[in-house]
């Protein structure tokens, strides 16, 4: 009996906890619908989210760069093969598999719900205006590489499907965003350069006013005179920016006090937050530089040939870097150096020496040390991942070149040509004696070389799809990239682009 | 560790110091096999507690009342460190302590009643409920950035660290819990027809609030032939039997914040959108028919079965890519597809010799199978390949009407004579081709067991293999290229001495010229032991034994070991069969003497 007893007592005690109720529970992360997810905290993720796709080697910079005359990724035997990504964006043969492309275009599209995300939970006005200022960048991003922006105005229910914006419509739609978001944007400053502020919503809309003729049509842009008048007065409404002394200043380790020209950056602090800038002197130095690099891009004779040889943007020693290394900015070719001036050796000891001439698949016994490379980006010696060099979206000689673009496409050839010599004085070049469309373009990628605006410049111009160096003319379906066969394969809303 | 062995000039001695880590290698980016031995360390040390109780009561002489608690106490803790001086890139002294706890529970009742109804028809009859409960935390602590104090272990000084150089986090799994209903029948009818029929009601919290439940039921026969009056008095029968099964069970097998839209708490003000809710995710169910003999000859002699399956899978919890904008990047959901896996097994058993002194028995086992993935939507990747120069490439996928991870890859046409050059299969119009070039899953496999008994001795051995599949030797792709003698690194063997000469500058594309038949007969382990007996009379039962484990491996596979397959999941779709410096299998000779008091 007594045992008896004791096996009631024990049921009774196990059964008092059986038969719950199964509910969902969660520790350590939150749901949505919580009252402490909040628009503070999901706004600084919203911004991080543009750190990614637009910071790392192999999305919108390597779309933006390595598919032009700026840059390539040679195959360096063993080295760089990467089952052809990077000879496919240089030869213009990619496809909608592409991975880097592909993760381009969700990247950016998930920071465009990273910021909608904060405007259903009580932002401030200001907070809002931030937000809708990251997914309009966003989208412009997507409107300039794919044609084909999916925008979503409700979040509740993520089974919809997005609405598709396309083309000039997509573009005006940006630009009404950007209007109705201005007043509450904090004024810009060369010392407010990581947060949204009024300076850089104007400078995307010049952008967008720039390149909506392409949007429209982008194998015969036309540029109409009231959108370019649009670029002037928005270029004229940014004021307290100058041209830095020192052109490098502009991307070094301590740019955002150094540069007087930057409006809008990524912000790298190490230890907090940041991206994969240092990528940038990673994927060009060679293995015995300091730092060791990947041995990887360059870029090609024919855009170095472009350059005077006493402009500064061609090459350059820098404070910081040259002393402790002897490691040159700019572009670097020939005989490399340490900082006592020993001649470096490559892996196989012979010299360190950066050739002129390089191929998209190297097969000589030299393929170490071919291809001009490429420092923009001073490289930031005491931190890394992420170095503290803040990663430059919008500077003030982009904004200078955009507007005397605009002045050239209206017939006001004389007062661009004004700008861009005042550019060129700074950076060491000899004056322009006049202002054409070929030379513009010129100027443009001598002063924004390897800053992700070369693919739309050559679209804008008309010069993309040229053969250049080891790529063959290419045909019109180039001038947009496929829409990713992972998001086809679930939003049939979307239609793949012509020609792909 | 492996890829460094693998890649060390042969010719350079092994020697290192701390000052000069590569000793006599080559290159500032070689890194000594030996120094990364010496700046390694990494220690994990589990700590668990098992309890049980499972008191029984019989109420009646029938009815058996049976209670079941067990709970499964785990803690673990790891330490790893890197040692500054090592030439890694961006290495300035690593140091980890991560920790992690989890506590699973489970709990049964079950009511057991056992009758015989009539002489000829007896009945077993259960009915139960089982609860599970897992909780799972961990926490963990980095540095980078340490003053070396040689022989004292970083992870002891961690607050050497500048504090920019510090991180921590800390997580808590959402506690996970299941709880089924379920009964079982078995009934017998003159020993010759015997039915068992299941049912279970298995619920998760994993599953939003519509779908908690899933219920799984099943069903089997079994008729004894050898028991039936017309087979009573055979003579080569002593055992004879046909089986058929169906039964469904579930699944489900995903992170538990599945249906829920979940913000990630980060740094600072910092929250992050980390996942697209699915609350109306599912069970997966697994469907399995089967039937089969089984017999026994020759006085039980020889004895066997054979079986026929077929196993289909629906509903399968997958990741799917989210319709951009979204959150990332993919969500758990049940896919439209099938997955279907069918075979035939096939066990023989043989007492060759019966005897007082002399026993000898072989078994032998073969299995044959076939997968494939039905009504699948969209090409999934996985299978990601390792090594400097072919980052971000994958080798296998995920797509309807082919097998699981069927390899996806260009074809190797062989180096061309002039330019050293790898050729490749090309699309008519000269651009790349990647084409559907063979499976991972071995259509057979097979096993043998023999053992002998004469008088005091013993012996023993088994052997395993598999047949008709495809491994990749990722290790030959990117750790041991021809490229490698640019950098004064090693190269694999069968590059050298060809009536082609490859040129080192020739790239390293994942090809079907790294995938290898994955064919193996596999000598796993063999006994050698003698018996000795009582010693004396305080030694009883005394044993002396030789064992070898993976004594020998016939194949043609050039990798380490055919039975390989190194984890190259994308985004945690698994891959299968690919070979990427896995540890060789080590070969073990264990010589043994057992003997009780």
């Amino acid at each position: 009996m007594k045992n008896l007893k004791l096996l009631v007592l024990l049921l009774i005690t196990v059964f008092s906890f059986s038969c719950t109720k199964l509910e969902q529970n969660q520790r350590g992360a939150l749901n949505i619908e919580s009252s402490t997810v909040n628009a503070a905290g999901l706004l600084q993720s919203a911004y991080e989210t543009l750190n990614n796709p637009f910071q790392d080697q192999s999305r919108f910079w390597a779309a933006s760069e390595h598919t032009t005359d700026e840059a390539i990724g040679p195959t360096r035997g063993p080295d760089w093969d990467d089952n052809g990504v990077w000879r496919v964006l240089h030869n213009h043969t990619w496809n909608a598999d592409h991975q880097f492309l592909s993760d381009t275009y969700r990247e950016l599209l998930q920071a465009q719900f990273a910021a909608s995300s904060v405007l259903d939970k009580n932002p401030t006005p200001q907070q809002a205006a931030e937000a809708r200022f990251i997914r309009a960048l966003s989208m412009f991003a997507v409107l300039d590489g794919w044609d084909q922006v999916p925008f979503r105005s409700d979040l509740k229910d993520l089974k919809k499907l997005p609405e598709i914006k396309k083309g000039a419509a997509a573009a005006d739609f940006i630009i009404s965003e950007l209007n109705a978001i201005i007043n509450d944007l904090p004024a810009g400053s060369s010392s407010n350069i990581i947060k949204a502020n009024k300076n850089a919503a104007r400078v995307l809309m010049m952008k967008l006013y720039l390149n909506k003729g392409v949007y429209a049509n982008r194998a015969t842009p036309t540029f109409a005179a009231g959108d370019m008048q649009q670029v002037i007065t928005l270029a004229d409404q940014i004021t307290g920016y100058s041209l830095s002394s020192n052109f490098y200043d502009n991307f070094s380790p301590d740019n955002s006090t150094k540069s007087t020209e930057i409006i809008y950056a990524l912000e790298n602090t190490n230890g907090v937050r940041g991206g994969n800038n240092q990528s940038r002197w990673y994927c060009t130095l060679h293995y015995n530089q300091r730092p060791s690099g990947w041995n990887g891009f360059t870029t090609l004779s024919d855009f170095y040939d472009k350059f005077e040889a006493t402009d500064k943007r061609r090459g350059d020693s820098y404070t910081g870097v040259t002393n402790v290394s002897g490691l040159r900015v700019g572009l670097l070719v020939g005989q490399q150096f340490d900082q006592n001036g020993t001649a470096l050796k490559d892996r196989s000891g012979a010299p360190l020496s950066f050739t002129r001439d390089v191929k998209i698949k190297e097969t000589g016994t030299n393929l170490e040390v071919t291809g001009i490379r490429v420092i923009k980006y001073p490289p930031d010696y005491a931190k890394e991942f992420p170095a503290e060099n803040e990663y430059v979206i919008f500077r003030w000689a982009d904004v200078m070149l955009m507007k005397a673009e605009a002045l050239l496409r209206t017939g006001n050839a004389a007062a661009g040509l004004a700008i861009v010599n005042q550019i060129r004085a700074n950076r060491g070049a000899t004056a322009l004696a006049s202002l054409t469309a070929d030379n513009l373009l010129d100027e443009r990628g001598r002063e924004l070389y390897w800053e992700g605006w070369r693919r739309n410049d050559l679209v804008r111009f008309g010069k993309y799809l040229n053969a250049y160096q080891e790529k063959p003319a290419s045909t019109s379906e180039r001038l947009l990239f496929p829409i990713p066969n992972e998001q086809l394969a679930v939003n049939p809303a979307l239609k793949q682009n012509p020609g792909y | 560790m492996i890829a460094n062995a693998l890649q060390w000039n042969p010719t350079a001695k092994l020697d290192w110091t701390p000052a000069n880590p590569i000793g006599t290698g080559l290159g500032a980016t070689t890194i000594n096999p030996m120094a990364l031995l010496a700046a390694y360390d990494d220690q994990n040390s589990v700590t668990q507690v098992l309890a049980n109780i499972s008191p029984s009561y019989k109420i009646t002489n029938d009815l058996e009342y049976k209670f079941l608690y067990g709970i499964n106490y785990g803690v673990g803790e790891r330490r790893t460190e890197i040692r500054r001086w090592l030439n890694i890139q961006g290495n300035r002294g690593f140091g980890q302590i991560a920790n992690n706890r989890s506590i699973n529970q489970s709990l049964t009742h079950t009511l057991n009643y056992t009758k015989d109804i009539t002489s000829n028809l007896s009945l077993n009859a259960l009915v139960g409920y089982e609860y599970l409960r897992f909780d799972y935390k961990g926490s963990g602590m980095q540095g980078n950035n340490f003053v070396d104090y040689p022989g004292i272990k970083y992870t002891d000084y961690m607050q050497n660290v500048p504090s920019a150089d510090r991180s921590m986090y800390s997580f808590a799994d959402p506690v996970t819990e299941l709880q089924s209903y379920f009964g079982r029948v078995n009934l017998g009818y003159k020993d010759k027809y015997l039915l068992t029929a299941t049912v279970r009601r298995d619920g998760s919290n994993k599953f939003g609030k519509n779908n908690t439940y899933g219920t799984f039921p099943s069903v089997a026969g079994k008729w004894i032939v050898s028991n039936e009056s017309f087979l009573k008095n055979n003579k080569l029968f002593s055992n004879l039997a046909v089986r058929a099964s169906w039964g469904q069970t579930g699944n489900q097998e995903f992170p538990a914040n599945a249906p829920l839209r979940v913000v990630n708490i980060g740094q600072g003000d910092n929250q992050s959108v980390a996942s697209l809710e699915n609350p109306d995710i599912k069970w997966e169910t697994n469907t399995l028919a089967n039937i089969g003999v089984d017999f026994s000859v020759l006085d039980g002699r020889l004895s066997g079965s054979v079986d026929y399956y077929n196993r289909k899978t629906t509903d399968p919890i997958f990741q799917q890519i989210v319709t951009q904008p979204g959150p990332p990047f993919r969500y758990w959901t049940n896919l439209q597809g099938t997955i279907v896996n069918s075979g035939v097994e096939v066990a023989l058993s043989l007492a060759a010799i019966k005897s007082k002194d002399l026993n000898w028995n072989v078994n032998v086992n073969a299995a044959f199978q076939k997968n494939e993935l039905k009504d699948f939507v969209g090409a999934v990747q996985t299978g990601s390949l390792s090594g400097q120069g072919i980052s971000g490439a994958t080798a296998q996928r995920l797509v309807s009407g082919q097998p699981l991870n069927v390899y996806y890859l260009r074809s190797f046409l062989g180096i061309d004579k002039t330019t050293g050059q790898s050729n490749y299969k090309l699309n008519p119009d000269g651009s790349e081709n990647l084409s559907y070039v063979g499976s991972p899953n071995p259509k057979m496999i097979v096993g043998f067991s023999t053992d002998l008994t004469y008088k005091k001795w013993f012996a023993a051995i088994n052997l395993n293999g598999a047949f008709g599949h495809y491994l990749y030797n990722n290790t030959a792709n990117s750790v041991l290229p021809i490229g490698n003698i640019i950098a004064g690194r090693n190269i694999t063997k069968s590059l050298v001495g060809g009536s082609v000469t490859e040129s080192t500058s020739n790239p390293i594309a994942p090809s079907t010229r790294y995938l290898e038949k994955g064919d193996y007969i596999k000598l796993a382990n063999m006994t050698i032991a003698y018996r000795l007996g009582n010693i004396a009379k305080v030694i009883k039962n005394a044993n002396v034994a030789l064992t070898g484990q993976n004594l020998f491996v016939i194949t043609k596979w050039s990798g380490f070991d055919p039975e390989v397959n190194t984890d190259k999941n994308v985004n945690g779709v698994p891959s299968l069969g690919i070979e990427y410096t896995p540890y060789p299998t080590a070969r073990n000779i264990q010589l043994s003497f057992s003997f009780s008091l």
